[in-house]
Parts: structure tokens; sequence; C-alpha cells
């Protein structure tokens, strides 16, 4: 079976985050070493303090358009499902810690690999 | 739009925003086609109408002071638990130990905590049970206060549940009234967004934080070494910090009515105290005397006016007769710590 995406990482935790948007250099706790200029990053927002396993308030999606280091990339807002509109991935609770110091969601990395082909041979 | 060619980065009109440098978002528009520029714009307008709601969500929300703490613990929790026959008080680490001390004191018990495995430990010190005051103290069979300052959904006190004896009561100064745990006592509900002075700038709200610097990061500059620059720039340079409010997290920024001369001094000092900051906005030199003739409005007003722009959620002033101002010019929810 032909698979048009394939996971580099998840679950990657975020250290911190700077720029106005839409695009944001995100510093993480560990090395995304194996992420490329274009990867698709998805993020789940819930509510602050609700819980992990709450409901999704919003999924957010980003493009890789940038690689500083091993931990540090340049992200692009492209949509929310919700839409909230453009947001800080460093903004997006995971619904885990507390209101008062909620944690940040973390990001899993796709790479899209572009449309499956067939091909014949006689 | 077709012009869209900002010179440098700052405050963006179209988009209602600021542009940052690093990223170079202040030059995105300049590559992005005229519908990818209307599309932003209909995403920022989304994200100033969610920050506006967010924004107004704390002005629903409540700050507590470390001594409303004590008084609220004293006044509403004490008398619930007072009569209960308990043998000792255990607090929750670290703030649940605020309110479970002072409750240990007043009923004169011995002090509980938890070690790594969250299995209760007496604490001893000069006597088994605690202090000199504990020396004619004998122990008795009642049951464990567990204390925490608040309860948001009672994970703290799930999360080391099994490991308390069965003869425990539980409590907590404040609880979420959404909070699907109930301590069995407990001195007044406390909704959502709360801020609370004791982890106030250890806690993550401080990303969505303007701070003014004097009075907030540092004592205020002295009468005496306003008047003469030289002493000024001594003191600013060598002040020692308010070491309870370093933030643990970058905050958004810091809004001074500090002069812009002073900024190699003042980014040096916030460099060697772990000061981190989004941005630092000071008051323009050329306008110091604006500011002198009515300095408490003039800095109100200029700060007011950084935080009615930014995407900050709470800005937190030293001076009272400032925090007024700024609340009411930007509508924004404005801390006083001292006040």
């Amino acid at each position: 079976m032909a698979r048009n995406t394939v996971r580099i990482y998840t679950n990657i935790a975020v250290s911190s985050c700077s720029g106005s948007g839409p695009a944001y250099t995100i510093n993480y706790g560990s090395s995304v070493a194996n992420v490329q200029v274009g990867d698709v990053v998805t993020v789940y927002k819930r509510a602050a303090g609700a819980g992990g396993s709450s409901t999704i308030v919003s999924t957010y999606t980003y493009h890789v358009t940038g690689i500083t280091d091993s931990d540090t990339l340049t992200l692009t807002y492209v949509s929310d499902t919700d839409g909230d509109g453009d947001d800080s991935p460093c903004d997006l609770p995971s619904g885990t810690g507390s209101s008062g110091s909620p944690n940040k969601a973390p990001h899993t990395f796709d790479r899209n690999l572009g449309s499956a082909f067939l091909m014949f041979v006689e | 739009m077709e012009q869209c060619k900002c010179a440098t980065a700052g405050f963006c009109e179209f988009f209602g925003q600021e542009m940052t440098y690093d990223p170079p978002n202040w030059q995105w528009c300049q590559s992005a086609t005229p519908d990818k520029r209307l599309w932003y714009k209909e995403q920022c307008e989304k994200k100033q109408i969610r920050k506006a709601k967010e924004s107004n969500t704390f002005l629903a929300g409540e700050y507590i002071t470390s001594s409303q703490l004590i008084k609220d613990c004293r006044d509403l929790l004490l008398p619930q638990v007072a009569k209960l026959n308990l043998r000792g008080v255990l607090g929750i680490p670290r703030s649940g130990l605020l309110p479970a001390s002072m409750i240990a004191m007043w009923l004169n018990l011995p002090m509980y905590s938890l070690d790594r495995v969250n299995s209760p430990q007496l604490l001893s010190a000069a006597t088994k049970f605690g202090g000199i005051r504990m020396l004619e103290h004998t122990e008795n069979d009642g049951g464990l206060l567990v204390v925490d300052d608040t309860v948001y959904n009672g994970t703290a006190m799930k999360n080391f549940a099994p490991r308390i004896p069965e003869d425990t009561y539980t409590c907590s100064v404040y609880v979420r009234p959404e909070s699907e745990f109930k301590p069995d006592f407990y001195g007044r509900e406390l909704n959502a967004p709360h801020l609370l002075e004791w982890n106030l700038f250890n806690c993550t709200y401080i990303e969505y934080a303007l701070l003014d610097f004097d009075g907030i990061l540092s004592p205020n500059v002295p009468y005496d070494k306003c008047i003469n620059e030289e002493s000024y720039i001594d003191y600013i340079t060598n002040v020692e910090p308010f070491y309870h409010r370093i933030p643990k997290t970058k905050c958004r920024g810091i809004v001074t009515a500090r002069l812009e001369k002073y900024r190699d001094i003042t980014e040096e000092w916030l460099d060697r105290h772990g000061v981190r900051y989004d941005s630092l906005i000071m008051y323009p030199t050329e306008k110091e005397e604006i500011r002198d003739k009515n300095h408490i409005q003039e800095a109100a007003n200029f700060k007011a006016k950084h935080f009615s722009a930014s995407s900050a959620h709470f800005f937190i002033e030293s001076e009272l007769p400032e925090a007024v101002i700024i609340r009411r010019e930007s509508g924004k929810f404005v801390i006083c710590p001292e006040d």
C-alpha cells in the first residue's frame, strides 16, 4: 500500500518561541535534526488546565520554513480547524498543567511524500 | 496593500500587530501575493478578536496576595478544621506548605510533608514533633489534615492519594468551582483565571504579561539618586533585583518610563539578572521634560498606549496611581502587587 505521508517525530516538547507571526522561531526541548523545510507540524490545542485527554479545541497546522540548528526551527502558520486565526505555537496549551501554569502543546512532524503512483509493467 | 513595504520592523497598521525583526515577519508581506496578504489580515483579525476575549476573561479574574491567602486561611478555612481530631497537618509541596504551616502553628500541631515517593514524613527539628514549642507534645490517634493552597482540578491531591493513610481530611484555601475533585473542606471558591502573588512570576501566565521596571523588578530609585545623573546611573547599574520577581519564563515585555538613553545599562542589568523578555520599551529621551512635568500621567499614558497595542493580557505596575490610569486607558487587567 502506497503511503503519502511519513511521521518524522511525535510529541516533541516546545521550549520557547519568538516572533509575531505568520512565522515563529521555535526552540525545542530535544533534537529535531531529521526535519526538513516543507514538513508539516500539527499541534492540538486544548483548554488550559482541562487535562491532556480533554476535547481538542483546535488543531493547528504550520509548515517548517527554516532550520536554524538541530533544535531550532522556523514555523509558518497555515491553518487551524476552529478558525481561530494565527497564533504562536507557544500559546497553544496541551491541557496538562494548570490554568496558571499550562503546559505547551507538543509538536508532531509529518512529511508529505506527494501523490502515490502506480507503475504498470508488461 | 499594493505598497505593502515597511521600511523596518514594528507595528503594522494593515495587519494590526507588531511585525517582528526576527524571524523577519516585517518582510514577509513583500514576497506575499495580494491574496495571501488579505488572507493573513483575516487571520490577524480572528487572532485579535480571540486575544481580546482571552484578555477580557482576565478582567473577570482575581489576583490573590500572599497576605490575603493567610487571611482567608485563618478566617474561612481554620474555623472548619479547628475542631477535628488531628495528629498533624500535611502541606502539599510547595505552595500547600504555606497555609499548612500556618494551620499547624495556629493549632499547635506537628507538621508533615511528602517524601520523593509521596509518603507522609513528620518534620522533626529541635524535638520529635518540630521546634521547642512542641517539646511537650504527645502523639494522638487523630487524622492527618492534607492542605493545599488551591484546587484547580485536584490533580495534586489525587496524585498522591494512594500514599496517604485513610484517616485523612483534605482541604484547601481556594477551590475552582468546576473542579472534578472537591476537598473535604475549603475556604472559598475561586474562579479561573486567578493570579496568585506567591507564584505569579513563577507561572507561565507571566508570558502574557507586560512588566513595569522600577518598583517591580528592582526597588524604585530613591529621590536623592534621581537628582544627580552620576548617582542615578550608579544606582540603576548596581541595584539588586527583587529576587522574588525574576520571571521563570520569558515575559511578553517590559514597558518603563526610564529614558531610552539608559537602554544599554538596563539591558545589561536584565541580562545579568537572568530576566528574559520579548521587548523592552523605554520612554523617549527627547520627551524627558514633558514626562517630568507630570510624571504619573505621562508615564501611565506611555505604558497604557503600549499595553493597548500589545497582545499582553495583563500589566504589572508598581505605582497605584499609574495602575489606575493604565487600567482606565487600556481597558485591560492591571496588577499592582503591593496594593
